[in-house]
């Protein structure tokens, strides 16, 4: 039984920072490094980047959830801080542009098959 | 057919225009598109940490004097910090309240950096971990925040700070 409880917990202790680390890579991933150019978080060294890190951890395990790490973070650096910003009236071109081209170019394909023919 | 060719024309300008002002505005104008600016108008966050001075706990309301208050944040392996300095003691100079924050720095260094360039802080707050710096949206050193005397964030200047920034705050006194 004494081996069992040892063996479970060293298990758990594993398992548990496993998953933090999981959800922090994921997390930092997604962090743009507001010093470097084009990295995210993850991929960084430099110190804020190290900073950010050490923080999604601490807020891991403080049992916050990835939005509300996500939101804390938006409400210190802006949205600029993701490199996949939510959708909004500030950033809605850059949403809709690709979307648009594409239409925009596909209607010209398909008028010039058309007249081909 | 002419009218089809001219509308053509037009049409191609009207792109050519969309995308050069899109690429203007992207190159030239959002030069500071990565310096967050989002604390200011924002109340100031709180910051609890351990003093410089006297290693014990202190929290910024607790230092604040209700008029307007810079917050610099400093390392003394940081250059551009001592670049800075001389403007620093001109605001102190003039009876500006200044705290200063000392990011990831060891605490002999940080002393003998003041002492070696005279001491502009009223109190320095440690932040070995870098975790203040996050709660005030900050990305490097030197970074500079103007607090109003509502505990406000007013303004902020990342790098060193210059004699404009010196004469804008005490403008504002």
């Amino acid at each position: 039984m004494k081996y069992f409880l040892i063996f479970f917990v060293i298990f758990y202790s594993f398992a548990n920072a496993s998953e933090t680390e999981t959800r922090s890579i994921s997390i930092t991933k997604n962090l743009r490094c507001l010093v470097c150019e084009g990295q995210s978080v993850y991929e960084s060294n430099s110190d804020f980047a190290n900073d950010i890190k050490n923080f999604v951890k601490k807020e891991i395990k403080k049992n916050k959830t990835d939005k509300e790490i996500y939101q804390f973070l938006i409400s210190k650096y802006g949205e600029s801080i993701l490199f996949n910003p939510s959708l909004s009236l500030k950033n809605i071109a850059l949403w809709l542009g690709p979307i648009l081209f594409f239409l925009v170019g596909a209607f010209i394909i398909f008028r010039r098959l058309n007249v081909t023919k | 057919m002419y009218l089809k060719k001219g509308f053509k024309i037009f049409s191609l300008f009207i792109i050519f225009i969309f995308i050069f002002i899109i690429f203007y505005l992207a190159l030239f104008q959002n030069k500071k598109d990565f310096e967050p600016r989002v604390m200011i108008g924002k109340k100031m966050p709180n910051l609890i940490s351990q003093s410089l001075f006297d290693n014990s706990n202190k929290s910024l309301d607790q230092i604040f004097l209700n008029e307007i208050l810079v917050v610099n944040i400093f390392a003394s392996w940081c250059a551009p910090c001592k670049i800075e300095h001389p403007f620093l003691m001109k605001l102190k100079q003039n009876n500006i309240q200044i705290i200063g924050i000392n990011y990831k720095d060891n605490n002999k260094n940080a002393k003998n950096f003041l002492e070696k360039y005279k001491n502009p802080y009223q109190e320095v707050l440690i932040d070995s971990k870098g975790e203040l710096s996050i709660n005030l949206g900050v990305f490097g050193v030197p970074e500079t925040f103007v607090v109003d005397k509502n505990f406000k964030i007013i303004d902020k200047h990342i790098g060193p700070i210059d004699n404009k920034f010196v004469n804008k705050i005490l403008k504002l006194k």
